[in-house]
């Protein structure tokens, strides 16, 4: 080894160890108070007590005096309440942003989200007739929507079932990373897309949208909210630290805005829990993809794509506290390559977030555990076979049988009650673009899987849902209902304890149900994948 | 006439009951950990908005229910109500049309306080069954259908006595019937609530 390289080395395990030290002295601190709040003594107090916080600011010491409710207002429940230090100066003693409620920060954030694309529509996009300036909002429209109510709109698929939801996201984390947990978010998300729907459009409020927007936000926004916590090193120094705030940024803007504002994005304090979840899975897929387009029995409509997609799981299910929402969740994300598109709105061909939102387990022993959950779901399909939406409530059973050290089986079963589903339509087209249809709905899941190794070798999945549309044909109210069904077989080699192969078959079918005179339609799609799967971890 | 001396009774009655509220020391959400549940009953009347206000303009119903408190302002409320709605003397044939709906609603309520005069606000979401004989659709109708409905109001409600309070509210209503005719209105309600489980 020469001597530059060594002094490279030697330099970086100073760092590390610069980095890693005050790390567990803190960890090991956090423990300590950890255990006192479980004796159900204020952690800091019992410090104080004890003499071992022997360096107290004026704020500290105001909220010791007052037994709490002192000079600040940190929440007794905040992550960040156990993690003060000892060993920093009276002066520097720092409660995170997030550590706090700020009502009004994030009203005035759900404001600017909600000014920020009305104005762009207002003012700045142009508008081949002005007629349809849809921004053009007045008390009269206003009324005209409180007196009418709710209907469903005809934007395409990926502004209803993507851009509206990460719309919601937004809105969610304005109050997520404002101090406000999982359920006090969820109204501002509720909330701001209400807004949005009465007062700052023309047309009449969109259920579908509200749906959308408020309660898969809600999802999609806790989702982003942890993972953009796990990219967030709020320990990392240097150009580690930029492209730390720039990923999380990237994924969470509120949270970027709330950092900036705050000064955050430079200051070195401890992480949040959310940073280092126990367990963290990823796999990317590279591959191709085979379907059939139109769904007839012949199979000559056949499209081939390449596709990249990333599947991620946050949190092991078997592991976590069930009783705090998405602990534990999946997210994945697929989009299409290399292939002579039909639509261009279908590059982004799947989304998918799935986290509970409270749990408890039925059996947790080594070799074999049961848990139940209320999931909250949603699914974003689109494809030139079909569109799938989902947003649900779904009640799951999951179970894990051991065998050996590292293979299991994992059984699975899942009851929706779909808030918003939205399904081919046959004879519906809107002037806007929608060629789908919504509607509440049921399905169900029941799957089960094959893992070794960390990979899942082998799955069988199968899903069946109805969804009852009523979206007008030709002027006339009518109500339609939609059988849906999807079959998939997988199986995957692992070369490597980072790479493997898939290969999965799969049939989607439906039968679509319309009044007379117009005829019932079935369409069955088959789709092949292979693909090359990466795991980063 | 009788509602409106029926209103002023319970408001002579509240107005009476005052001076003993600043000996009340256990109002609904005051024990941390308790549950507080309470009962309600209430009558309501509702304006029509939209397009269902033409040949049903107005509607009178009831609701009863169940709130259970969650430490230490919230509470998720279950309601199950009637409402019967007038129709319109400028409609042709008027005696013939009739809408009325069953109500199963539920959701969350905050509260901003907990002590004496409490204000909330609220949401609620859930079925209304629908029995109609109208001309809202293109055709004549004459069915019973499940819709989706909810509500967003605030309302206060006020211990009196004991145990016994009474509440008032308003809210929004946008329950689902057709595209061009949802059964959008304003509601307001007025009832008494009797609270249980401590």
């Amino acid at each position: 080894m020469t001597s530059s390289a060594f002094r490279r080395r030697r330099a970086g395990v100073v760092f590390l160890f610069a980095l890693t030290f005050p790390m567990l002295h803190l960890h090991s601190h956090a423990a300590v108070l950890t255990a006192e709040k479980r004796s159900n003594q204020d952690p800091l107090v019992s410090l104080a007590q004890s003499g071992r916080l022997t360096v107290l600011s004026s704020q500290v010491s105001g909220l010791l005096a007052s037994g709490g409710g002192g000079a600040f207002t940190l929440h007794p429940e905040s992550p960040y309440s156990m993690m003060v230090r000892q060993d920093i100066p009276a002066d520097t003693i720092y409660i995170p942003w997030e550590a706090k409620k700020r009502f009004w920060v994030a009203a005035g954030e759900v404001g600017i989200l909600l000014f920020i694309p009305w104005a762009l529509a207002r003012w700045v996009r142009s508008w081949e007739d002005p007629a349809d300036n849809w921004a053009k909002v007045t008390p009269d429209t206003w009324w005209r929507n409180i007196s009418m109510g709710w209907e469903y709109d005809g934007d395409n698929f990926l502004t209803n079932q993507f851009s509206h939801p990460f719309h919601g996201a937004l809105f969610f984390n304005a109050a997520r990373t404002n101090g406000y947990n999982f359920w006090e978010s969820a109204p501002f998300a509720l909330s701001g897309s209400m807004l949005w729907e009465y007062f700052g459009e023309t047309f009449r409020p969109a259920f579908n949208d509200w749906i959308a927007t408020g309660v898969t936000g809600i999802n999609f926004g806790e989702a982003l909210y942890r993972l953009s916590s796990m990219i967030t090193d709020n320990t990392a120094r240097g150009s580690e630290r930029v492209w730390s705030e720039i990923g999380g940024t990237l994924i969470n803007p509120v949270r970027g805005f709330n950092r900036l504002i705050s000064g955050e994005m430079g200051r070195v304090f401890p992480n949040p829990p959310e940073h280092s979840p126990k367990y963290f899975a990823s796999v990317f897929r590279f591959g191709l993809r085979s379907l059939d387009a139109d769904g007839n029995v012949d199979v000559k409509d056949v499209i081939n794509q390449g596709f990249v997609s990333l599947d991620l799981i946050y949190g092991n299910p078997f592991d976590v506290d069930l009783s705090t929402p998405f602990s534990s969740f999946r997210f994945g994300a697929a989009v299409a390559l290399f292939n002579k598109q039909r639509d261009s709105l279908q590059v982004l061909n799947r989304v998918q977030s799935k986290g509970h939102l409270w749990g408890f387990k039925l059996q947790n022993d080594r070799d074999t555990k049961h848990l139940l959950t209320l999931m909250l779901s949603y699914d974003y399909i689109n494809n030139p076979a079909f569109e799938f939406g989902n947003t649900s409530l779904a009640a799951q059973w999951l179970a894990m049988f051991r065998y050996g050290e590292e293979s299991a089986f994992i059984p699975e079963v899942q009851l929706h009650a779909i808030l918003m589903g939205s399904t081919p339509n046959d004879y519906y087209v809107d002037p806007e673009g929608r060629n789908y249809d919504f509607g509440p709905g049921v399905a169900t899941t029941v799957s089960g899987s094959l893992r070794a190794s960390g990979w899942t070798v082998g799955s069988l999945s199968y899903v069946s849902g109805w969804i009852w549309t009523m979206s007008p044909v030709d002027g006339e109210e009518f109500s339609s209902h939609h059988h849906f069904h999807y079959l998939r077989l997988q199986g995957a080699y692992p070369f490597s304890s980072r790479w493997a192969i898939e290969a999965s078959l799969g049939l989607y079918w439906r039968e679509s149900y319309y009044p007379a005179p117009l005829a019932d339609i079935k369409a069955k799609n088959p789709i092949v994948h292979l693909v090359v799967l990466y795991n980063p971890w | 006439m009788r509602l409106s001396a029926a209103i002023l009774l319970i408001l002579a009655s509240v107005a009476h009951a005052q001076p003993a509220m600043g000996q009340q020391t256990e109002l609904p959400g005051e024990n941390p950990g308790v549950l507080n549940s309470f009962v309600s009953a209430q009558g309501f009347y509702t304006r029509a908005l939209g397009n269902l206000a033409a040949p049903f303009p107005s509607a009178a119903g009831g609701y009863v229910g169940y709130g259970i408190f969650y430490p230490d302002r919230y509470v998720l409320m279950l309601q199950a109500g009637y409402s019967s709605y007038r129709t319109s003397d400028d409609v042709p044939h008027s005696s013939d049309l009739s809408l009325s709906a069953i109500h199963l609603m539920g959701g969350p309520r905050y509260y901003f306080t907990t002590d004496g005069l409490m204000p909330f606000v609220f949401l609620h979401v859930g079925l209304n069954i629908v029995q109609e004989k109208s001309m809202l659709a293109h055709d004549a109708v004459d069915r019973t259908s499940g819709q989706f409905a909810w509500q967003l109001g605030f309302g206060l409600m006020l211990v009196i006595v004991g145990d016994f309070g009474v509440e008032l509210n308003a809210k929004y209503n946008s329950h689902f019937l057709y595209h061009e005719a949802m059964m959008t209105g304003f509601e307001y309600g007025l009832g008494l609530t009797w609270t249980v489980g401590r």
